[in-house]
């Protein structure tokens, strides 16, 4: 429906690389900007909130124009209802945060439904903080409050930009319930910068992907973090897949955990009950492909699977085929060559021989 | 005990020149602050100019512009009826010239960067350019407008070659306290060089001073 | 250690060389003892360069001229200026130098007659009228022609009239300039500074009868500094001559 969607098609030359994007986001749910630093995620957020006007294109909120070059509308940004949380929070140095907060509400649209200045103070644990000074707080607690303001605003858009990245492992830790009670209670439409996969599949429903000013790929955050061998928990561009299996047994200090049809040998060094839900995770690299299954091998895993995409790697000599195990993905890195030589199709029936694979409870 | 009639109009002075300063000079800073216009660095030599120039040079300049027979000094001559040299006015001219680099370089730098970013932040909250100008800018660089609004005072306290040029020693319009004060050296009436020269020079401590003490008890950010 | 970052760093060596270049430009002068240093009132200045190039012809010494108001250059005689010979636009401050042996005895001459001018106008009535808002005087407590200026004022009977239309220049060059750019409409200024202007000049001018002002005797004095000094000696025999008096007389004074 193009009255609830944020529909965005821009162009804009920068000196390292030029944004193009076209893209219509639904206005509901959390929908994440993901991409290394350079990609052109925070210009697109920029644009979207109003400051940065594209060179060329429109920006559509539902059904007005907050940009569009041929009809020359522009909508400054304090007249946008977008909200803005930055990286570094941005909070008045001047102000108390009950004065940073009051900013906000003063000038929030005062007929506007929307939660109260009691609620959010509350959301997001304010209380004990209101008198003191921005300079005086951490990290987390500083976002805690940058949120607050913008939810004071009553948007209909919220931007988050890169929340978390300017805080260690522990702040983040202590921050991401707030984003999720922002989620939860809240529900306002979110576009959340992120160049974490652990945040991004944690929070957001969807994903946007970008690269050198492009957005590559768009749909649900799994799917799409999946299909550019994107899992949390690991580096986001080393090419790892995750398979859901149960352990089934432990014997000779090696866990075997039933994947599907098939068992998966793994050294342990916890002990876990059999029937425990556990994901592993494969890199790409570790999985080599036979046509039939090999003897006197020492790899132990070997799984029945079949080809489903042949994707041209980067390097010209790789390439990283797509499986299907039993309903689960898992990537394979090959020489081009051995494709030719084994004659890899999408379809083929084939074994998957793993050399190593982690796994997370 | 000299007259103090001169040493109130250099105070008066002073304090029109400032205030006229703040008025031209704010904007000014500020567009300064956030433009990329590729004329931004010849305007800001054109400010700093009266830092470098010989007083004289300027007060020369001004001479030849006030002067009825030129086209600003005559427009003047037709809208008021009085010349602009000789007149208080015209020392408020040449002194906003004189102390301009005084008030707009303390401004400008208060003005850039994390002021700049916060602009964005309050328009972020729904503030208009002019709300989120005086709610956030101008709480955030207080500390440069004391700088800038005390050096402007005191530097104009303290001109000479300009008003020498231009000022044409009348008593309570234009003899301000440093041409008294040098033309009593210069009759060698050193008791009345000596008083009017520590009064000035106390008045100038005093407001210095202030400065610093306002900048250690506030520090950069100041608490509203 | 020192050495040899200097020996090692060109840029140090090309600083020291510098340095001691404009030192050595700055000592560079005629040796002393050939030039004579002449404080000159203000008004005198258009007709002491002619005097200065016949002079420097007519004998082997050189002119350092220093110009100012008469009651400056007194101050600076007074503490120390190093000055040989004062050319002053009045009496007064070449006796009292002598008093207070700063001058020679008996060196002192008038070596010219000033004139004073109103420039702007032919009558003095103009003064008082009301579109005259600005009348160039020298100041009188510095500049004899300042202080000529207000007695022909009072004579005239205007003091209280244009008291408030006066504007005071440093000096009677100063008083010039201001008529000079138009900012004072008529100012009181020496014959001699209106005989070196252009002939395109139109300005009228009137010039007071001998009896409403005293002839502004401008006396010169060689200073105790310079007693024995030839190059002084030099010049104060020749400002006597009848060649530098021809050129005075052409700048418009009268001689005694």
């Amino acid at each position: 429906m193009s009255d609830s969607s944020l529909s965005i098609s821009i162009s804009h030359s920068f000196d390292e690389f030029d944004l193009n994007v076209s893209e219509t986001i639904p206005l509901h749910g959390v929908t994440a900007l993901f991409g290394p630093s350079g990609s052109g995620k925070t210009s697109l957020l920029n644009a979207i909130a109003g400051f940065l006007r594209p060179a060329s294109g429109h920006i559509r909120f539902g059904s007005s124009y907050w940009f569009n070059d041929t009809k020359n509308v522009w909508t400054q940004p304090h007249r946008r209802s977008v909200g803005t949380v930055f990286q570094d929070a941005q909070l008045f140095p001047h102000l108390t945060v009950r004065g940073n907060l009051d900013y906000a509400d003063r000038r929030a649209d005062a007929e506007k439904p929307g939660h109260s200045y009691a609620q959010i103070v509350s959301a997001m644990a304010l209380e004990p903080l209101l008198d003191r000074h921005p300079q005086t707080l951490s990290g987390g607690e500083k976002q805690r409050v940058a949120i607050a303001r913008t939810l004071l605003t009553k948007p209909d858009l919220l931007l988050l930009d890169e929340p978390l990245s300017a805080l260690d492992n522990a702040r983040k830790g202590e921050l991401l319930p707030f984003l999720e009670t922002l989620k939860s209670e809240f529900a306002l439409p979110t576009l959340y910068v992120s160049h974490d996969v652990d945040e991004v599949s944690r929070i957001a429903d969807r994903g946007i992907i970008m690269e050198d000013g492009q957005a590559i790929a768009a749909g649900q955050t799994d799917e799409v973090l999946s299909r550019y061998g994107l899992e949390a928990g690991r580096n986001p561009y080393e090419d790892t897949c995750t398979l859901s299996g149960t352990i089934d047994r432990i014997e000779d200090d090696l866990l075997a955990v039933t994947v599907g049809m098939a068992t998966v040998w793994l050294a342990a060094d916890v002990s876990l009950e059999s029937g425990t839900q556990v994901r592993l995770s494969i890199a790409a690299r570790d999985v080599s492909i036979a046509l039939k299954r090999p003897k006197g091998i020492s790899i132990q895993n070997m799984i029945a699977a079949t080809v489903t995409d042949l994707n041209p790697t980067k390097r010209a000599a790789f390439q990283t085929i797509t499986l299907n195990v039993d309903g689960q993905t898992l990537h394979a890195r090959v020489t081009r060559k051995a494709v030719k030589d084994l004659g890899l199709a999408p379809g083929r029936n084939v074994y998957a021989l793993i050399k190593s694979a982690t796994f997370h409870p | 005990m000299p007259d103090l009639s001169s040493l109130w109009l250099t105070v008066r002075l002073a304090l029109v020149t400032t205030f006229v300063l703040l008025l031209i000079g704010t904007p000014l800073a500020w567009w300064l602050a956030q433009t990329r216009s590729r004329f931004k660095p010849v305007i800001e030599a054109l400010i700093a100019l009266p830092l470098v120039l010989p007083p004289t040079v300027l007060g020369f300049y001004l001479l030849i512009a006030m002067s009825p027979n030129a086209p600003f000094g005559g427009f003047w001559l037709q809208a008021t009826g009085d010349t602009l040299s000789f007149s208080f006015t015209g020392l408020v001219i040449g002194s906003v010239v004189y102390s301009f680099p005084f008030m707009i370089q303390p401004l400008q730098a208060a003005f850039e960067g994390p002021v700049q970013q916060a602009m964005r932040t309050a328009a972020s909250l729904r503030a208009s350019r002019l709300d989120a100008f005086f709610t956030v800018a101008v709480p955030m660089s207080l500390r440069g407008f004391v700088t800038a609004i005390v050096l402007s005072f005191a530097h104009t306290l303290g001109e000479f070659g300009v008003v020498l040029m231009v000022g044409g020693n009348i008593p309570d319009r234009t003899r301000v306290a440093s041409i008294e004060i040098y033309e009593n050296v210069e009759t060698l009436n050193y008791a009345d060089a000596h008083a009017l020269s520590l009064i000035l020079l106390i008045i100038s401590f005093l407001t210095l001073f202030c400065v610093f003490l306002f900048n250690r008890r506030f520090p950069a950010h100041v608490r509203l | 250690m020192l050495s040899r970052t200097v020996s090692e760093v060109p840029a140090i060596k090309l600083f020291i060389f510098l340095c001691l270049g404009s030192l050595l430009a700055a000592c560079a002068q005629p040796a002393a003892q050939e030039t004579v240093t002449v404080a000159v009132a203000a008004n005198f200045k258009p007709a002491l360069d002619r005097l200065e190039t016949d002079f420097e012809a007519r004998t082997e010494f050189k002119l350092d001229v220093v110009v100012g108001s008469t009651g400056k250059l007194y101050a600076q005689i007074v503490y120390g200026a190093p000055y040989d010979v004062f050319l002053a636009a009045d009496q007064e401050r070449p006796v009292r130098l002598i008093e207070e042996t700063q001058a020679v005895e008996g060196s002192r001459f008038t070596y010219a007659l000033g004139r004073l001018l109103l420039w702007g106008t032919d009558t003095p009535a103009k003064l008082s009228t009301p579109e005259i808002k600005r009348i160039a005087i020298a100041n009188p407590n510095l500049a004899p022609y300042g202080k000529a200026a207000e007695q022909l004022i009072e004579r005239l009977g205007l003091t209280e009239a244009i008291e408030t239309k006066l504007v005071l220049g440093e000096n009677v060059g100063q008083a010039f300039a201001f008529v000079r750019t138009g900012n004072a409409q008529l100012g009181f200024v020496s014959e001699a500074q209106i005989i070196g202007l252009d002939d395109g000049d139109m300005t009228p001018s009137w010039h007071p009868p001998a009896d409403l002002f005293d002839p502004i005797a401008q006396d010169a004095v060689l200073l105790t500094r310079a007693e024995d000094k030839p190059a002084a000696l030099a010049f104060m025999t020749y400002l006597q001559s009848d060649d530098a008096r021809d050129i005075i007389a052409q700048h418009g004074y009268d001689l005694p």
